[in-house]
């Protein structure tokens, strides 16, 4: 029985063979050029959907009660707060608000920890995922208003990451999604087309039917 | 044999001697006594100790060779064991050794790798700065000659526009830059916008009385009385930023399904705002809102009660609007009567605010497009819709600059054109030029392309030209499948009406109405059924 | 005897059996583990997904301009494949030779991309007014000319943005605003990941 075949060469013959194997197909992965990404094509189209609006900032997710903003940002108006192009406090998840004639209402995003972070997408129970489900797909769109940088300039950080996230689930949902880029500079903004033919806020991105 | 041995066994001891330096007849006793000694200096030497024992066996002290012999033993196991530790010590230091040196030759690498290329991302994903001496906005001397141009500017629009007043001191404290400031007066239709805001202004002093009624009163109907909470005559000055933000909040109202909603929402808004005289048109374009929406759903009772709240605004703006939905919701209700005063109204409201001459001339036209419009579909007369079709085209030309707005009216009366000449049938060559007016206007929507495309072949079919009808319908499917939603603003009533006299072939007019049924965006059907529906007329055309 | 012998002979294999070792199996296990862990760090730190854009991009019968949006400015890819075909397509010779200047224009711009030997990015330059003017005129002279001449074709815009790319898309759009050929010109937007560089290899594809 001292005599029996010893496995240790056959051990080491297959994980050298298959450790090679790999590093080949490590090497094959490495100088793979020719992936072709075929992007959606999305093109704005007009609707009769209403747009429910929300901003996406360093990986979270805030959905805009447009209401509730519109209410405050009266209250301000009415109060003389808004007056010679100031901004103002709106009391909601740390937006400010700025009224002006070429933007209509602006909404300045700061911090942004009040705010849902996109991951929370994933998880069924989270406020983020009722937020995206009570959309319905019959009378209303998600329209996003994306950072396309975070506040020190990085790319990382900004509301890409975070926009693809909701747009994928939304997809599923058979929810169209509409977006622009917005930084600090060019913020949030809302507005009629008797401002300016760019306050349109359309769907770009279909459902899955 | 015995000598040898006795050599053999002397043998060992005599170099035993000569490596202690003793003479080679020194007796055992004395060797024993001698390796005695030395052992005290030295009791664990483990060879010393088998060599007295090798001499106490040659000199038969047994007892003391075996005990001898015991304690090689012991100091040897001693021995072992120390060279054991000795060595176990050694590989620890070794195996100490080699780990500090793996980490040296795999870590220090990797970390090396790790801190460049996070140095390299960092360095990569900064965005360049703009040098300040190449940023033009912000070189002085390109600001400076900014500032000039604006003065020259604005000094020669004040000439030519003597009635606007430009608000230098607006200008002063706004953080427009001067290019911006320019770039916005370059806008096509700034002037105009210009011009809109400073009319709506006066407009909004001048629509009442004293009395707050609104100034029009159409000859056709009794005096209407407004309840106070309707007409907004807070006193004070325009609230600026407010107006702002309730013209912002009209895209969120825009395409808002739920008509209570807006309801509420007006409600609301007028209990925290205190509609101010300043501010009428705001209310008025909320209830216009409210009114399209009750419009939209058929529900003629509250259709009815915001026209007249917007009547009540006093807003001369929308007196055509309250007589448009007035006329349309009294025709959909059957009440011809009352359709027919109010359309009546409709048409006094267009010459009060004609003459006024507080309206852009593009505005006056759009309300004789309109008016021709309500004319066609909802009374049949197709002479009085083709002379306010003619007054308004004949407006449009005498204006020199086509503004944005001047197109826009442009284009819609172009296609309603486009629409009576299909009914008229009329000749090859009229048609032909309107619909490169129409093809050249730069305003088509998909939902309007698909509406002159089924106008056009209509008439195609209308006059046998079999062949380009072909590639409009291929036209029009291929449309349909890129399109999710069909939008467009389009009563085919009027039309269908038509199609009894203007097409004698009823095989063609059947074709016909099959077309209008596909393309009536007011009929809730999946584009997969519209595209199915011009397969069964190009089926029809390919056996012609 | 015999029995007794086989019995010797049975505990003796007892004794001396073949034990299976896991150590072969954890060793390969853990061998692939590791290599799969390093090919996931050495991915994460491998030069920039390189992702082949598709110049001619289309849809059904809507084409699209690109426009990439970058830090620095913007890159246009104009679509040229089905522009001979258009030209075929109209009877107009004002038209034909409108399409044939386009063509031209677009065809160069195309060779310089194609030709440049260095990194994609240096190639965006801030948004030139007039070069944005030009682009819309050109778009709107060919969708009208298509619609004039019944051939369903249609170009639109489809901007790429990538990040801090949103300066210069405002920018474009701003100058849009300043024209009326833009009005019925449709727009697309998608977001890039900045790890995506441009491969603009074998752009010039205008049909024959």
């Amino acid at each position: 029985m001292k005599d029996l075949i010893s496995l240790d060469s056959l051990t080491d013959i297959v994980s050298n063979s298959v450790g090679i194997l790999i590093i080949f197909a490590v090497i094959n992965l490495i100088h793979d050029d020719n992936k072709t990404y075929q992007l959606e094509i999305p093109i704005e189209h007009a609707t009769e959907l209403s747009p429910v609006f929300f901003i996406s900032k360093d990986d979270h997710l805030l959905q805009m009660d447009t209401d509730k903003l519109f209410a405050n940002a009266t209250l301000q108006a009415t109060n003389g707060a808004a007056a010679n192009k100031r901004l103002f406090p709106l009391d909601y998840s740390g937006l400010l608000g700025k009224i002006d004639q070429d933007n209509g209402i602006s909404f300045y995003a700061r911090d942004t920890t009040e705010w849902d972070p996109f991951q929370d997408i994933d998880k069924r129970q989270s406020k983020l995922r009722q937020k995206l489900d009570s959309i319905n797909p019959k009378t209303h769109f998600a329209y996003f208003f994306v950072y396309d940088s975070s506040e020190n300039g990085a790319a990382i950080g900004s509301g890409f990451e975070a926009f693809r996230k909701a747009r994928e689930y939304l997809k599923t949902r058979a929810i169209k999604t509409g977006w622009q880029p917005v930084n600090s500079e060019a913020p949030t903004h809302i507005c009629d087309r008797s401002f300016s033919p760019r306050c349109a806020y359309l769907p770009s991105y279909l459902g899955s039917q | 044999m015995p000598n040898n041995k006795k050599n053999n066994v002397k043998a060992p001891f005599r170099l035993l001697k000569a490596n202690w330096n003793l003479a080679p007849d020194t007796s055992l006793e004395d060797l024993l006594s001698h390796a005695q000694n030395k052992l005290n200096n030295d009791p664990e030497n483990p060879e010393l100790i088998y060599n007295i024992a090798e001499i106490q066996r040659h000199l038969g002290e047994l007892d003391a060779a075996n005990s001898s012999y015991k304690d090689v033993v012991q100091a040897t196991h001693v021995k072992t064991e120390q060279r054991s530790l000795a060595l176990e010590n050694r590989l620890k230091r070794a195996r100490s050794h080699t780990h500090k040196k793996l980490l040296l030759v795999t870590l220090l690498p990797l970390l090396a790798i790790a801190l460049i290329a996070t140095a390299l991302w960092n360095t990569l994903a900064v965005p360049e700065p703009i040098p300040e001496e190449a940023n033009p906005e912000k070189f002085a001397f390109t600001e400076w000659l900014a500032k000039q141009q604006m003065v020259q500017i604005i000094t020669t629009l004040q000439k030519q526009n003597p009635e606007l007043s430009f608000d230098f001191s607006r200008q002063a404290s706004n953080k427009q830059s001067p290019m911006e400031f320019m770039q916005s007066l370059m806008r096509e239709d700034a002037i105009q916008k210009m011009k809109r805001d400073q009319q709506n202004a006066k407009n909004n002093k001048d629509a009442k009385n004293k009395n707050g009624q609104p100034l029009f009163q159409c000859s056709k109907e009794a005096a209407i009385s407004c309840p106070a909470k309707d007409i907004p005559n807070a006193p004070g000055e325009r609230r600026k930023e407010v107006v702002l933000l309730m013209e912002a909040y009209r895209s969120i109202l825009e395409n808002e399904q739920d008509c209570e909603k807006i309801e509420s929402s007006i409600r609301s808004i007028g209990e925290q705002l205190q509609w101010r005289e300043s501010e009428s048109r705001i209310k008025a374009d909320l209830e216009d809102f409210a009114v399209e929406c009750f419009y939209r759903t058929k529900n003629v009772e509250k259709t009815i009660e915001h026209a007249r709240k917007l009547q009540c605004t006093g807003d001369a703006g929308y007196i055509n609007s309250v007589y448009w939905y007035l006329t349309a919701i009294n025709h959909h209700a059957g009440d011809t009567n009352k359709a027919e005063t109010s359309y009546q109204c409709f048409q006094e409201a267009t010459n009060y605010i004609e003459k006024n001459n507080d309206f852009s001339p593009a505005y006056v036209a759009s309300r004789h497009r309109e008016s021709g419009a309500l004319a066609w579909l909802y009374f049949n007369d197709l002479a009085t819709a083709t002379n306010e079709l003619e007054k308004a085209r004949n407006i449009l030309k005498r204006i020199k600059k086509k503004t944005p707005t001047v197109l826009e009216v442009a284009g819609e009366i172009d296609l309603d054109l486009l629409e009576t000449y299909v009914t008229a049938n009329i000749d090859n060559e009229t048609f032909e030029s309107l619909l490169q007016d129409i093809n050249s206007s730069g305003r088509l929507t998909d939902g309007y392309k698909q509406i002159k495309d089924t106008l056009v072949t209509i008439y195609y079919l209308q006059n046998k030209q079999f062949n380009k009808a072909k590639i409009t319908l291929n036209n029009i499917a291929s449309r349909f499948k890129l399109m999710p939603e069909y939008i467009c603003g389009w009563d085919w009533s009027g039309f269908k009406r038509g199609l009894d006299d203007s097409i004698n072939d009823p095989d063609i007019r059947q074709q016909a109405i099959k077309m209008v049924d596909l393309a009536d965006c007011y009929v809730e059907i999946p584009n997969n059924d519209r595209i199915s529906r011009t397969k069964i007329v190009k089926k029809w055309l390919q056996e012609k | 005897m015999a029995l007794s012998r086989a019995k010797r002979y049975a505990l003796y294999n007892q004794q001396d059996k073949l034990e299976i070792s896991l150590f072969p199996f954890l060793s390969i296990f853990l061998c692939v583990m590791g290599v799969l862990s390093f090919i996931n760090v050495l991915s994460s730190f491998s030069a920039p997904q390189k992702i082949e854009l598709t110049a001619q991009l289309e849809t059904g019968y809507k084409v699209a301009y690109q426009i990439f949006n970058l830090p620095d400015g913007i890159i246009s890819v104009p679509p040229t494949k089905y522009l001979r075909k258009l030209q075929t397509a109209t009877n107009n010779d004002d038209d034909k030779d409108t399409i044939e200047t386009i063509i031209l224009q677009r065809e160069s711009q195309l060779k310089k991309l194609e030709n440049y030997t260095g990194t994609v990015m240096a190639l965006a330059k801030d948004p030139d007014i007039d070069n944005v003017l030009n682009i819309m005129r050109n778009i709107r002279s060919l969708n009208e000319i298509a619609l004039r001449a019944n051939y369903l074709y249609e170009e639109f815009l489809l901007f790429g943005i990538y990040p801090n790319g949103g300066q210069a898309y405002q920018k474009v759009r701003d100058v849009m605003t300043l024209t009326e050929d833009s009005r019925a010109i449709s727009v697309g937007l998608e977001p890039l990941d900045s790890n995506w560089t441009l491969n603009l290899n074998k752009l010039n594809k205008a049909s024959q």
